[in-house]
């Protein structure tokens, strides 16, 4: 079982109607494998895959609470963290289809910002 | 993955459907970890040929279509388990179709060897796919023909389809062994030709209906 979930969770990595594609930009922007993931989330690492398949909150905030609520009860998540790990998620989605959008000029802005949170003590330097 | 796993029951695929349909954010996982290995054994089962990497992805392709779009399941139809190994099959046609074109394009045989005359289609995935399909297809037409049937009925046709040939054979079936044998011979006659007519007569009606 898992390793068809598996498959189909990382098919739908991409795509921002899976929670999947939030999980992963939130992992990615923090440097984190499954298993910290999996620590940040307080479940299992065997749990990811059927949350990575869940649907993408709403991002309205009534809904989203409501759905956030759904999914943290069905896994027995901490609803809230579950929550502060979604938002960061969706503003990195959003934040990345944003510039990758853009007809120019942002690929420098995604570059720079990708620099500055690689090396957090530069802008205290300056 | 395992070829053993049932389907969920016709109430159960019921609920998740109707909860995709209500939006409930965990149904699209729920419906995954439900569906997704029993509809890749019954479609491996009916292309048996195919590669399973292939036959993976038409089914993930069906289990996503209905995720992202539940309304094109109306369960006063069919079943969800009938509804995604249709799509599914469709799905898997279409890459084969694919597959099959892009193998065509990038073929070009600068001199024709005579041996090796006719690999291609017995090679291309489309055509052995045909070839699965078709079967499988008679063998439910068979299924579904033989239906209201007697036993011995259905018992002659088993003896047929497993290629017996002897009049013995059928003979013990129709429990007349201890009649002669030019008795034995007409009558398993008979009966033969009777379920043959019935198959022909309902293959013509499932063709006309199509």
């Amino acid at each position: 079982m898992s390793d068809s979930l598996k498959r189909l969770a990382d098919r739908v990595g991409q795509d921002p109607f899976f929670l999947a594609s939030v999980l992963r930009c939130y992992a990615e922007a923090n440097s984190l494998n499954d298993e910290a993931l999996a620590a940040q989330l307080q479940c299992e690492v065997g749990t990811l895959n059927e949350l990575r398949l869940c649907r993408n909150p709403d991002a309205k905030p009534p809904r989203f609470w409501h759905d956030v609520g759904t999914i943290a009860s069905r896994f027995r998540l901490n609803a809230e963290r579950l929550g502060e790990i979604i938002r960061e998620g969706q503003t990195f989605l959003h934040l990345r289809s944003s510039l990758l959008d853009a007809p120019t000029g942002n690929a420098g802005l995604l570059m720079a910002a990708r620099d500055r949170a690689e090396e957090p003590g530069q802008d205290k330097e300056e | 993955m395992s070829n053993h796993t049932p389907f969920p029951s016709a109430r159960e695929g019921e609920d998740l459907h109707r909860r995709l349909s209500a939006g409930d954010p965990v149904a699209p996982s729920d419906l995954c970890a439900a569906y997704l290995e029993p509809l890749f054994a019954a479609l491996s089962r009916a292309y048996p040929r195919v590669d399973e990497q292939v036959v993976a992805t038409a089914v993930e392709d069906a289990i996503i279509a209905l995720i992202k779009n539940p309304n094109v399941f109306n369960p006063s139809r069919s079943s969800l388990d009938r509804f995604l190994f249709m799509a599914a099959s469709g799905d898997l046609r279409n890459l084969l179709r694919r597959e099959s074109r892009h193998h065509q394009k990038r073929e070009q045989i600068p001199v024709e060897d005579v041996e090796d005359r006719g690999n291609t289609s017995r090679n291309d995935p489309s055509v052995l796919l045909e070839q699965d399909g078709d079967r499988r297809e008679l063998l439910d037409r068979i299924e579904t023909a033989s239906e209201g049937w007697t036993e011995v009925e259905k018992k002659v046709l088993a003896a047929m389809r497993e290629g017996h040939s002897r009049t013995g054979v059928f003979a013990e079936l129709l429990g007349i062994a201890h009649l002669p044998v030019d008795v034995q011979q007409r009558e398993v006659k008979r009966v033969k030709e009777r379920i043959v007519i019935r198959l022909k007569r309902t293959m013509t009606e499932t063709r006309s209906d199509e």
